[in-house]
């Protein structure tokens, strides 16, 4: 038998002045015998989205432990689509958010250790947690993709200064630690995002920036040749995916034209970060956006994405609600501002959904994105007026490639660390750690059996 | 101080007096209790725990938040003295007039439980330094699987001033595993010295419309010994004139009681089980206050 086929690697990209985009997986990249397999197997995503502040539990517990029975409740509403795709992990606990004669600063501490898993240090000058659970997975599969790990926020990136009674906002500004003392940063500005994924070129100022924009076409104009030349090595499923791919970049692109403009209409004189729109919700949008075409393509497995700080005051005036974020958390139940705070809630997952609806259209093999995915969306307090640790709202979405199986509730025993959840999910990432922060095991339940 | 105490519940009504001995100090704000844990695996031991915790409501340790009302109880879900007993089953089917429960508690299953290995190991750490005692009153289960945590025997070297085992067998298995602290173990003749009256049940118990130790009490009705109380008392009051520690033997001392203090300890144990629950404020950290400075120079006259 003779074999034509020429075999893409799985590292082809598109290159051009100053870009490289990375491709995502063809046909035409698996093995020539055997061309409905990905070479060893589609990879598995883990992603953290973290939303501050606790929730509103009694909109976010579905009623009955088991498969979903019924409507989602009020906050899980948006997922409604997806229901079959979230497990919904009742008890889990971060002993390491609460006090442990530290005192006041549950919103550092319980930001500081949601991955970390370690108690972090009271201090806003000699910072110390731990490392989180997303680098030491990064740090072993990181090899495998352009990026090891990518950190995303949309709210406010200091490092320095006292953010909750003494804690640093490095805690609350902050998931991803890549060791003891260095968190990483997210990025915030989608333009720098957009170039830390396409572009080698260094980020420019925004005076700098604007006299290029003038003159800017689409980076997919500067590798149009490498372009037509792996069409033309592509059958046509591959060369519709292709098109899809980037599509999907154009309008990126187009979004943060969009925003720039946005931004100049809305406040031409103020030094706002360059980029971001100022629209939450088009913000989270294109900051997502950006992060499913990262998996799409495997340019890195491993996403933390703080949605908003920790302990922020931000208020929600595009849904009506002037209030800041965290004087609304603290209710002393008034039925009032609860209602406002459910309605935050729902917005978040609102955004979140769309998300995930997009990462679940996007097919990859017998599957899809989501269902090589698994995604946390969670808060570091359950309760954010009285600053509860245990009993955690946690939603784990995606199939984990084929091996999660969603649709339900699992409730853990009481003070079940929610390390154990990291340690689990560090396993079907092949990533073999025998202890983490303060696990005491794997959590079980999960699986499709 | 706070107090771990873990035991099989359930097995003897020594082991009920010693809880409520142990709220009753609490109650009196010797110490706090921050851990309660059964090795016996019985949803019946756990919820027993809980209604004597919702019992003492407010006597409860806040050390899980400042808000908790009474602490998840730890559960060994894979120990091996399972089972009902009637010290157990006694109080918890204790019916009002109108049939409800007299008792309250959360526990129908075990996700109302805690792994208790993981809450033991979590209250440690709650703790200031050398200011935890352990009590353990029954097989040490649970508490060798703490030691099997990673950086659980470093934590409780650090928080934890002595581990009082009510009997001699625990405490050699908790050394042989290598707990790290000095080790107590409550000399067998304790128990039988000094028995916990009957009698209290119709006399200082009986001012009580419901009390579930009292229930369980009245299970056996006999005088009850009081071993694992003298390792609760020691835990806390460890200068009592009554007890006696032997020449150590490895890290175990053997507690013994002064003959003469018999008849003090006995009223002291009648007094702390027989407490009413006092309402506690949750534990806050007071403020460190500074000492004015005194001026250099003598204020001048006006």
């Amino acid at each position: 038998m003779m074999i034509t086929r020429k075999t893409l690697s799985r590292r082809t990209m598109l290159r051009g002045a100053g870009t490289a985009i990375a491709l995502p997986f063809f046909d035409a990249m698996a093995p020539a015998l055997n061309a409905s397999s990905i070479p060893g197997k589609a990879p598995i995503r883990m992603a953290f989205a973290y939303v501050p502040n606790g929730l509103d539990m009694r909109h976010w517990t579905p009623k009955e432990d088991g498969a979903f029975v019924g409507d989602l409740p009020k906050i899980l509403k948006p997922m409604e689509s997806l229901r079959q795709d979230i497990t919904i992990l009742s008890n889990l606990t971060q002993n390491n958010g609460r006090a442990l004669l530290d005192g006041a600063g549950d919103h550092g501490r319980c930001c500081g250790a949601y991955l970390t898993g370690v108690q972090p240090r009271k201090s806003f000058v000699d910072i110390k947690a731990g490392i989180s659970c997303d680098q030491i997975v990064a740090n072993q599969i990181g090899k495998l993709t352009r990026f090891p790990s990518l950190e995303v926020g949309l709210e406010d990136a200091r490092q320095a200064g006292d953010c909750d009674s003494g804690y640093s906002c490095a805690y609350t500004n902050n998931l991803a630690w890549r060791s003891e003392t260095q968190p990483l940063p997210p990025v915030l500005d989608p333009r720098a995002m957009f170039e830390r994924l396409f572009g080698k070129g260094a980020a420019l100022n925004p005076e700098e920036r604007a006299r290029q924009t003038k003159y800017r076409r689409s980076i997919l104009d500067f590798v149009t040749g490498d372009t037509k030349k792996l069409q033309g090595d592509l059958g046509p499923t591959d060369r519709r995916k292709l098109d899809e791919y980037l599509s999907s970049i154009r309008e990126i692109e187009r979004q943060l034209e969009k925003a720039e403009n946005d931004n100049a209409q809305v406040n031409p004189g103020m030094p706002k970060p360059y980029g971001v729109p100022a629209d939450f919700a088009e913000h989270f949008r294109l900051m997502t956006d950006m992060i499913t075409v990262a998996f799409q393509a495997d340019m890195s497995r491993v996403v933390t994405f703080l949605v908003t700080r920790e302990g922020t005051s931000r208020p929600y005036r595009e849904i009506g609600i002037p209030d800041g974020h965290h004087p609304l958390t603290h209710h002393q139940g008034k039925q009032e501002l609860l209602d406002k705070v459910t309605r935050i809630n729902e917005y978040h997952m609102v955004q979140f959904a769309k998300w995930m609806e997009k990462l679940k259209s996007i097919k990859e093999g017998d599957s899809n994105i989501l269902g090589n995915s698994m995604i946390v969306y969670g808060a570091g307090l359950s309760d954010g007026n009285r600053h509860t640790h245990e009993n955690l709202p946690v939603m784990l979405v995606g199939g984990g490639g084929n091996s999660i199986k969603g649709g339900r509730r699992i409730t853990y025993r009481k003070e079940t660390p929610i390390s154990n959840l990291y340690l689990t999910m560090m396993d079907k990432m092949d990533v073999k750690t025998e202890h983490f922060g303060d696990a005491t095991g794997r959590i079980d339940g999960l699986n499709l059996a | 101080m706070g107090v771990i105490f873990d035991s099989d519940m359930g097995s003897r009504v020594e082991t009920a007096l010693a809880l409520a001995v142990l709220y009753g100090l609490d109650g009196k704000n010797e110490c706090r209790v921050v851990s309660i844990s059964s090795t016996r695996t019985s949803l019946l031991s756990a919820a027993f725990c809980e209604v004597v915790g919702r019992f003492y409501a407010g006597a409860v340790s806040a050390a899980f938040g400042a808000t908790a009302r009474t602490l998840p109880v730890g559960l060994a879900a894979d120990g091996k003295i399972p089972g009902a007993t009637p010290f157990l089953t006694g109080p918890l089917s204790r019916k009002n007039t109108d049939g409800s429960s007299t008792y309250l508690h959360g526990i129908d299953s075990i996700i109302d439980t805690a792994e208790a290995h993981g809450l033991i190991r979590n209250a440690f750490t709650a703790q200031h330094d050398q200011n935890a005692a352990v009590v353990l009153a029954g097989p040490p289960t649970n508490l060798l699987r703490v030691l099997t945590l990673p950086g659980a025997k470093e934590t409780i070297a650090a928080k934890v001033k002595h581990l009082i085992c009510s009997t001699p067998s625990a405490a050699k298995e908790l050394e042989a595993a290598g707990w790290p602290t000095p080790i107590i173990s409550v000399s067998p003749s304790v128990g039988s010295a000094i028995l916990f009256p009957s009698a209290t049940l119709e006399k200082e118990f009986a001012e009580f419309p419901a009390h579930p130790v009292a229930d369980a009490f009245r299970v056996s009705g006999k005088d009850a010994s009081t071993g694992e109380l003298a390792a609760v008392l020691y835990a806390v009051r460890t200068t009592d004139k009554a007890f006696a520690l032997s020449e150590p033997v490895g890290k175990i001392r053997q507690l013994m009681l002064e003959p003469a203090e018999r008849e003090r300890l006995l009223a002291s144990y009648i007094e702390l089980a027989t407490a009413k629950p006092v309402v506690r404020q949750p534990r806050i950290r007071r403020p460190v206050v500074e000492e004015p400075k005194k001026p250099d120079t003598p204020p001048s006259k006006p």
